[in-house]
């Protein structure tokens, strides 16, 4: 199976610098400040954003706020129906990573010794799941009104013969390509999250990054418009 | 679902639901998205809306060979045609064609070379004459339901798109054609579609005299009409039940090999635990040697075991003298007369029947055709070079002509009724019998890329005044500078590229350095590059008795890379420091400046080492080299390091002429064993080394532990003569072979090592990662790992190996893809097989050129029985590595019988041939038929009362292959 087929397309039909739909619905747990269910194709993820409170001592930090987030994904998220999805090896590094990419947007120092919890789930992972997850902690902060430097958006993208694609599907995942995880503020170059699998060679660095930088501004703009309008939608009287 | 991917050309999302099975044989859902788009192009030259999405190459000149049946058109092609005529498209007169993707798609996966011939077409040899339209992702032509009950699913999707281009195109007046194959489905799309044509219909449409050639190529389908109420094969069953018959385990997949010995007869191997199936006659159902064939298992009672019986074609082919051959109706089933008495009850083994064909393997083929006796017939035979393929009949004007000729010819299709696979002639290659025709044969059947190399693999090359420069570095790690050491190289006589070297020289009591210096080709091929791409496919030089057909250019294969006495030259080095008991203290690699001092031969070093007058440098070292490597040998034999035989010759050339002279006498020097030694300590040691740095994507090299069920052919000989083998381990299998002396036959011990060899599988490349840690091991030479570092000149194995401790030890940049172990493996399986297809291309050669030899010549010479069959015992003739079939026919009257199990020939109960026994055999050209000559042996001890032995068997059908 070609990743890029002879015709210069992609299993699902796209070119190899398109993303998939994004697809969102911010606010649908009361419960917590803010929450986001977003789509990237037919990646799923809830984030429900708890906070900022006066979380546990053992936490505490005097002059910000702590970031805890929990990953996970559901029993029936992939194609096998997995019995553990929480608390293994990859969750767990992935919940860090949400947490050092987060506590690099928001503006922590507002919030002196008190806690944010994130939770994310992936409902149905298919492919970009990190991705997602952030994108769709971004939204949810914005509900929540937490302040931060700006919104955080992400993106994959991988090399096949030394081309980029962006925004893989969990099929254009299996083979052993390599590929980064970039998230960005405001679609500038500011990085505040990469994850790389895979080997990459050196040769190649430089076009996947620059790939994934312009999707993350692909990305952050779908992203902005969504805040924009549920803004309005929330805060009639701020108007235009 | 509201869109808002804000990127040009996608229209809308679709969800698309495929299910699929794993390995395991689970089925699973999955539901993808499938991104329909707005900016695919429909291809025609004048449409406005697409003009932006593409080139557009249809109608680009305007129809300039008119069809009688329709206007303006463009041919939209089926699948079928596609797979069956792949060769008529290379025709200018078939322009404005368009594939589908969903017939792009289905080429692909029913048929490899229709698919590389479409591939080249559409986008490089005929890019003006055909379009791809992408029917699956364009938002007017997707459909997941299906609108026409009556269609198949590919002719639903053939139909919307010409109805898609013809309202599409209704303002330019272009109507889509539809071009299929089949009968029943141009009348089911007639009911909805009015340009509905067959290919053939087309063409005799066509208002060009050029159209008589086309029709002529198409002229062999014709043969297999319908009319022929005898179907000799069954039905394949349908692609549904054989998918669910693999699901429930009832039907299993695998590849379909004929045995060598008897054509009738195949086994498919259907797991990972290597256990076959036996197939057998008619239920070889079509199935050719390759196909990767769906089988089903036969009742119990049905099983039969292999007939242990030599069949070859050719020999029943004369048996039946040539007559019958144009005639297939006549040639009676033998499958029937088969004595039923053979099904006893002994031995039955697992029999299958071939119910459906996965993916034809099928190629074009070289060989000839068969002689006719009808004169000016159209219908012919033609036999193919390769022995495990059927005969294949075709049609052709020109069979007067051809009949001198080799040609290569191509499966068209095996329709139930035909006993043979239908084709179509492809070229010719040349007059039968010349050196270049048969060489050529050699090359195209082995699949030997050998055509020159091309501008820009030369343009790649260095200049040829170059020079070396130890300024000029590529990695942290610099090149040494050794040109003062005293280093030689010892080769055979006119070798030409000399990949390695060695020194050595005693640095402290006790204590000495030795160095090997390999040729530094990845200096020379950068990665990436057109030199390196060629190198990558070739994949080793291969060597035929009159030819060598070099991997990389000469320039560097003989000049720039080869290490030549008293030039400077760029190396790849490994220095140890060893004590005399061959202690290695420490091993240090560097890229090195180098100046051999004497490019030796092994004769002329061995007389060195042996002079006691010779006091030089030189000949210190060799003397120090030669103590070191008897060292290092009996370890290696110490540890169970086989020695193994093979039956391979070479021959001594009239360069003039190029024909055989004599066959080189094989002598045995002890320098051969010292530079072996020392090349196989390099490659060890680097093994060593790429492998502890890159555990997952060093290329190495294993042989596989042999399983104790393949010893069996050799535990049974060597029983037969008294001894035992012991095959529990690698030393003892070695210890055991070591005791097989017999006084009497002193041939002996070397056939038991060729048995020995046959037993076991060949030692592969693969890459680290991809196999357990233990199975990493080289049996043969008994070591934990290996690798290839030494001959990075004719192989290419060594070529990756020298990047990756190039790599390793900062002496050079880490290639893009070089540590990918995908990458690696894709490698490792071209690799593989092109040294196997250079190993069977070389002893071709030598049986090609034993033909030669022995033009005009007879000799009687010493032969061994290797093995004894119903009707026959091989011969294997050491003098010229020669080894034949010669038929016995046994009967009552002559009182002859052979024993299979007991591997021997008995007369009037007497034994009088023995398995490994001497026979004396006369050898000489069979020109009978000026077609085929072949090499005869001839029985002349033990004398067989009543049996003239008349034909012979070599292993080839004649073109020596
Ligand atoms: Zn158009």
């Amino acid at each position: 199976m070609n990743i890029i087929s002879e015709h210069g397309f992609r299993i699902d039909g796209r070119r190899p610098a398109q993303i998939r739909n994004i697809n969102t619905r911010l606010g649908l747990n009361r419960n917590a400040e803010g929450s986001c269910y977003l789509e990237h194709g037919n990646t799923k993820v809830l984030c429900a954003v708890y906070g900022p409170y006066e979380g546990k001592s053992s936490k505490r930090i005097e002059d910000k706020c702590a970031i805890v987030c929990q990953y996970s994904a559901t029993k029936f998220s992939g194609l096998e129906r997995k019995n553990r999805t929480r608390g293994d090896r990859k969750s767990t590094e992935i919940s860090r990573l949400l947490e050092k990419a987060f506590e690099s947007v928001i503006l922590t120092e507002a919030f002196p010794r008190s806690q944010l919890d994130i939770f994310c789930e992936v409902i149905q992972g298919d492919g970009s799941n990190l991705a997602a997850c952030v994108n769709a902690t971004s939204l949810a902060l914005a509900d929540a009104g937490i302040p931060m430097k700006g919104i955080a958006s992400a993106a994959t993208c991988g090399v096949v013969d030394g081309k980029p694609i962006v925004d893989l599907t969990s099929r254009e995942e299996t083979d052993l390509l390599p590929r980064v995880t970039l998230a960005t503020i405001c679609g500038r170059d500011e990085v505040i999250l990469v994850e790389l699998q895979n080997r990459l060679h050196i040769d190649h660095l430089s076009t996947v990054m620059d790939a994934a930088k312009a999707t993350c501004a692909d990305v952050y703009e779908c992203l902005a418009v969504v805040a924009q309008q549920h803004l309005k939608a929330c805060a009639p009287i701020l108007g235009n | 679902m509201d869109l808002n991917v804000k990127q040009s050309g996608i229209h809308s999302v679709a969800l698309h639901t495929t299910y699929f099975q794993n390995r395991s044989g689970k089925v699973y859902k999955r539901a993808e998205e499938r991104y329909l788009r707005n900016d695919l192009s429909c291809g025609l030259a004048q449409c406005g809306t697409c003009k932006d999405f593409g080139t557009n190459p249809l109608l680009k000149i305007e129809n300039p060979v008119r069809n009688a049946k329709v206007g303006r058109h463009a041919l939209i092609v089926d699948s079928t045609s596609l797979i069956r005529f792949y060769d008529l498209f290379d025709s200018s007169l078939l322009r404005d064609l368009i594939v589908t993707q969903t017939v792009w798609e289905g080429v692909k996966a029913k048929a490899v070379p229709a698919y590389k011939k479409m591939n080249s077409l559409c986008y490089e040899d005929a890019k003006d004459r055909f379009h791809v339209f992408m029917n699956e992702f364009h938002c007017e032509t997707f459909s997941e339901s299906s609108k026409f009950e009556d269609l198949s699913r590919g002719e639903e999707l053939l139909l919307s798109t010409a109805l898609y281009l013809k309202t599409h195109w209704q303002k330019h007046n272009v109507a889509p054609v539809v071009l299929v194959f089949d009968e029943d489905s141009k009348k089911r799309m007639e009911n909805h579609y009015q340009h509905v044509m067959y290919l053939k219909e087309y063409i005799q449409n066509l208002e060009d005299p050029g159209k008589q050639a086309l029709l002529d190529q198409m002229a062999a389908y014709e043969s297999s009409g319908n009319g022929n109420e005898k179907q000799i094969f069954d039905e394949y069953l349908s692609h549904d039940r054989i998918m669910e018959g693999i699901a429930s385990g009832t039907i299993k997949r695998g590849n379909f090999s004929v045995s060598r010995e008897n054509y009738r007869e195949a086994t498919v191997i259907i797991d990972d635990q290597l256990t076959s199936w036996f197939i057998t006659g008619n239920n070889c159902n079509r199935a050719v040697n390759g196909d990767t064939v769906a089988v089903q298992l036969l009742p119990e009672d049905q099983w039969t075991a292999p007939e242990k019986k030599i069949r070859l074609r050719d020999v029943e082919e004369y048996v039946k003298t040539a007559d019958d051959m144009g005639n297939e109706d006549e040639e009676n089933d033998d499958e029937n007369d088969e004595p039923k008495a053979k099904k006893s009850k002994k031995m039955t083994v697992s029999t299958a029947k071939v119910v459906g064909i996965i993916k034809r393997n099928w190629r074009e083929y070289c060989g000839m055709l068969l002689p006719s006796t009808v004169k000016g017939a159209r219908r012919h035979l033609f036999c193919p070079a390769e022995r495990l393929i059927p005969r294949i009949r075709i049609e052709t004007e020109q069979a007067e002509t051809l009949s001198q000729q080799r040609i290569v010819v191509a499966i068209d299709h095996w329709p139930r009724d035909s006993k043979y696979p239908l084709g179509h002639y492809v070229r010719s290659i040349g007059e039968m019998g010349s050196r270049e025709t048969e060489n050529e044969v050699l090359l195209l059947e082995h699949d030997i890329p050998h055509a020159p190399f091309s501008e820009s693999v030369l343009d790649c090359l260095p200049r040829e005044e170059w020079e070396p420069d130890l300024t000029e570095n590529r990695g942290p790690l610099p090149r040494v500078d050794l040109r003062d050491l005293t280093i030689c190289s010892v080769d055979p006589l006119g070798c030409t590229d000399i990949d390695d070297a060695l020194h050595c020289k005693q640095i402290g009591e006790d204590l000495f350095e030795v160095g090997v210096h390999i040729a530094d080709v990845t200096h020379f091929v950068r990665p990436g590059t057109a030199i390196d791409d060629e190198a990558a496919l070739r994949g080793t030089t291969v060597y035929l008795c009159d030819r060598r057909i070099d991997m990389l250019p000469c320039l560097l294969s003989s000049n720039l890379c080869s290490l030549r006495g008293e030039e400077e030259r760029y190396a790849f080095s490994c220095i140890w420091t060893m004590t005399s008991s061959a202690d290695i203290q420490s091993v240090k690699y560097h890229k090195s400046l180098i100046k051999s001092k004497a490019a030796l031969t092994y004769e002329k070093a061995q007389e060195i080492i042996d002079d006691p007058k010779e006091q030089n440098d030189v000949a210190l070292g060799l003397r120090g080299l030669m103590k070191l490597s008897k060292v290092l040998n009996a370890r290696r034999t110490g540890n169970g390091a086989l020695t193994l035989a093979s039956s391979e010759v070479r021959f001594d050339m009239d360069w003039e002429s190029r024909t055989p002279k004599k066959v080189m006498e094989k002598q045995h020097l002890d320098t051969h064993s010292m530079v072996e030694e020392f090349m196989l300590l390099a490659n060890i040691s680097v093994a060593e080394k790429i492998l502890e740095e890159y555990p997952d994507c060093a290329l190495l090299r294993r042989h596989p532990v042999p399983l104790k069920e393949s010893y069996k052919p050799l535990v049974e000989a060597a029983r037969h003569r008294g001894f035992e083998i012991i095959v529990e381990s690698g030393k003892g299998l070695a210890d055991s072979l070591n005791r097989c002396v017999d006084k009497k036959n002193p041939m002996l011990n070397r056939l038991l090592r060729m048995l020995t060899t046959r037993c076991m599988t060949q030692a592969v490349y693969f890459s680290a990662g991809t196999v357990p840690v233990p199975q990493y091991q080289h049996f043969g030479l008994a070591c934990a790992i290996y690798t290839h570092f030494t001959s990075p000149i004719r192989r290419y194995a060594d070529v990756i190996v020298h990047r990756l401790l190039a790599a390793a030890i900062g002496a050079d940049d880490i290639q893009s893809g070089l540590l990918n172990q995908a990458r690696c493996t894709k490698i490792c399986t071209n690799i593989n097989y092109r040294h196997k297809q250079a190993q069977y291309a070389g002893r071709a050669s030598v049986q090609l050129n034993v033909v030669r030899y022995f033009k005009g010549k007879v000799e009687t010479c010493e032969g061994f029985v290797m093995g004894v069959r119903n009707n026959g015992i091989q011969v294997f003739v050491p003098k010229y590595g020669l080894e034949s079939i010669i038929v016995l026919q046994t009967s009552a009257a002559s009182g002859t019988t052979i024993d299979v199990e007991e591997m021997s020939v008995k007369v009037n109960g007497d034994v009088v041939i023995k398995e490994l026994e001497p026979v004396t055999v006369r050898i000489s050209v069979n020109e009978k038929n000026q077609q085929r000559p072949r090499v005869e042996l001839q029985l002349i001890k033990p004398a067989i009362p009543g049996l003239s032995v008349d034909f012979d068997l070599s292993s080839s059908e004649g073109l020596g292959l």
